[in-house]
């Protein structure tokens, strides 16, 4: 008993070392961050979870479709189709109906579509809510969870499209995906003004092609940008008499600033980094955005001080308006396209 | 929130208790110190990750050890087919080997493991679980999945297995 009891003291003696101890926990702790409990997998992606596990997916694919056939047309799964966020089945819309369906495409084109047509749907929720007139601040912030989870699958399935050689349709998928979003940029800057932005849900979605498409992204960026300093400038010539020189001249250095921007995003795009050559652009289109609605301030205000004072002003002609314009340069407003098509 | 931060708590309270005696466990069977502690924490974090996704049903000490168990079940399998491709890629008959080369046996507790080594694998798992990490005997069915009157028997097997082997 002795030689027994002497055995285990000793057995017991086997132990981890202080570092040992030390970086197994350190390891272990950066695998919980990573993998945290609780908060993203909320109780419905469990029990979507449940309904739709990835090992047996055939057999629960069998069993949803005879669901839905024999008892699908009253069943739970039809009724959450027309739900909307805050509904009771709401979650089973978006975490099982969807989730199920997600799965149940299998080409890759069409799950990219799919996934497309989700954020889609989201953003027809926002619509119907903001015309319902009971859209709540929370309901919102769901929806822009939702749309930035399925905005980083919709990119997983557009980018495996893209690799798989079909970048036509991967293209065809987010260029929908932008109309879509145009149509409802009224509805979202409606509701920006209040305490939720949601500037950010507009940015997710656009985000995507910048991602997926860098190259296409920045044309057309700088295509629009283009377009708006084009039609600043003729703005601002055809006004040029009726607002202060101060204020011209103020005007036509921040569209060379914007031409400089468009120069530097040039630059960046025969280096092939389209993702700062879009940057570059979109601040360009912003720059010459902001200038115009200073300028037509200015135009009202000497407005009413030309009512005070109308002969004096009329004289003030500019002479030096040629001058200061900044040239149109053609070779920067050149898409890029031709010089590097043979990259592609 | 604070719900999520507990949970971080609890299973770091568990590693500080718990760590030792997963280790023990994972050595005495493979014995090999750098594999044990690979497999220790592969333990944890496979159990952090099993709580995520289904919710820790029993106590978090008879997850880990089922867990570890588990994970003792893969290696061996591992092993098997390892060393046998080995010794097949060499031609060598596979030879049961037992563990005899380490002769200098300096220390009181690497003699004792050396009897450790000898042990059946299951009696190994009995000594451990209820003299080492002091489990009761309802634990160890729970934690192994077997009756009571079972894990009793074996205890009792294990111990006169130990004694032998001290002994002789």
């Amino acid at each position: 008993m002795d030689k027994t009891k002497q055995f285990i003291s000793e057995m017991k003696k086997i132990r981890l070392t202080q570092n040992e101890k030390m970086s197994a926990q350190t390891n272990i702790i950066s695998h919980m961050e990573k993998n945290p409990i609780g908060n993203t997998t909320s109780f419905w992606t469990r029990i979507g979870q449940i309904f739709m596990p990835t090992q047996h997916k055939k057999a629960f694919i069998a069993i949803y479709i005879i669901i839905l056939v024999f008892g699908g047309s009253t069943g739970t799964a039809f009724a959450a189709e027309t739900s909307l966020p805050g509904d009771l089945l709401y979650p089973i819309k978006t975490n099982v109906n969807e989730e199920i369906r997600s799965r149940l495409t299998f080409s890759k084109q069409r799950q990219a579509e799919w996934e497309a047509t989700r954020i889609q749907k989201r953003l027809g929720e926002i619509k119907e809510l903001e015309q319902k007139g009971t859209i709540s601040k929370d309901q919102i912030e769901k929806i822009k969870a939702k749309i930035e989870q399925q905005t980083e699958k919709a990119k997983e399935k557009i980018e495996a499209l893209k690799t798989s050689g079909d970048s036509e349709n991967a293209e065809k998928i987010i260029e929908k995906l932008e109309t879509s979003l145009k149509d409802h940029e009224k509805v979202l800057e409606k509701l920006n003004d209040e305490n939720t932005s949601t500037q950010e849900i507009k940015e997710t979605v656009r985000d995507l092609k910048v991602i997926t498409f860098p190259k296409q992204a920045a044309e057309n960026k700088l295509e629009n940008a283009n377009k708006k300093i084009e039609k600043i400038q003729n703005f601002i010539e055809k006004n040029h008499d009726k607002m202060p020189e101060e204020s011209f001249k103020q005007a036509q250095g921040k569209l060379i600033e914007a031409e400089q921007k468009i120069q530097e995003g040039n630059a960046a795009a025969t280096s092939e980094d389209f993702k700062s050559a879009f940057e570059s652009f979109k601040e360009a289109h912003k720059m010459a955005n902001e200038i115009k609605p200073e300028i037509k301030d200015e135009i009202k205000s000497e407005k009413d001080a030309q009512e005070i004072e109308k002969p004096q002003l009329k004289e003030q002609k500019p002479e030096d308006k040629k001058e200061i314009k900044p040239s149109p340069n053609n070779t920067s407003r050149n898409k890029f396209s031709e010089d590097d098509s043979e990259h592609k | 929130m604070t719900n999520k931060n507990d949970i971080h708590q609890e299973f770091l309270k568990a590693y500080e208790a718990f760590s030792d005696g997963i280790f023990r466990h994972i050595y005495f069977r493979l014995m090999n110190r750098e594999r044990a502690l690979e497999l220790m924490q592969d333990t944890f974090m496979k159990t952090w990750d099993y709580i995520g996704k289904k919710g820790a049903k029993d106590t978090i000490k008879s997850l880990l050890y089922k867990i570890a168990n588990n994970l003792l079940i893969d290696e061996y399998r591992k092993k098997k087919e390892e060393s046998l491709e080995q010794l097949a890629e060499k031609g060598i008959v596979p030879k049961i080997a037992i563990s005899t080369e380490k002769i200098d046996i300096k220390m009181e507790s690497e003699k004792a493991l050396k009897v450790m080594e000898k042990l059946e694998d299951k009696y190994k798992e009995a000594i451990t679980m209820r003299y080492v990490e002091e489990m009761s005997i309802q634990e160890m069915a729970k934690t192994t999945g077997e009756s009571e009157n079972n894990i009793s028997v074996r205890i009792n097997r294990a111990l006169k297995q130990l004694k032998q082997l001290l002994n002789g």
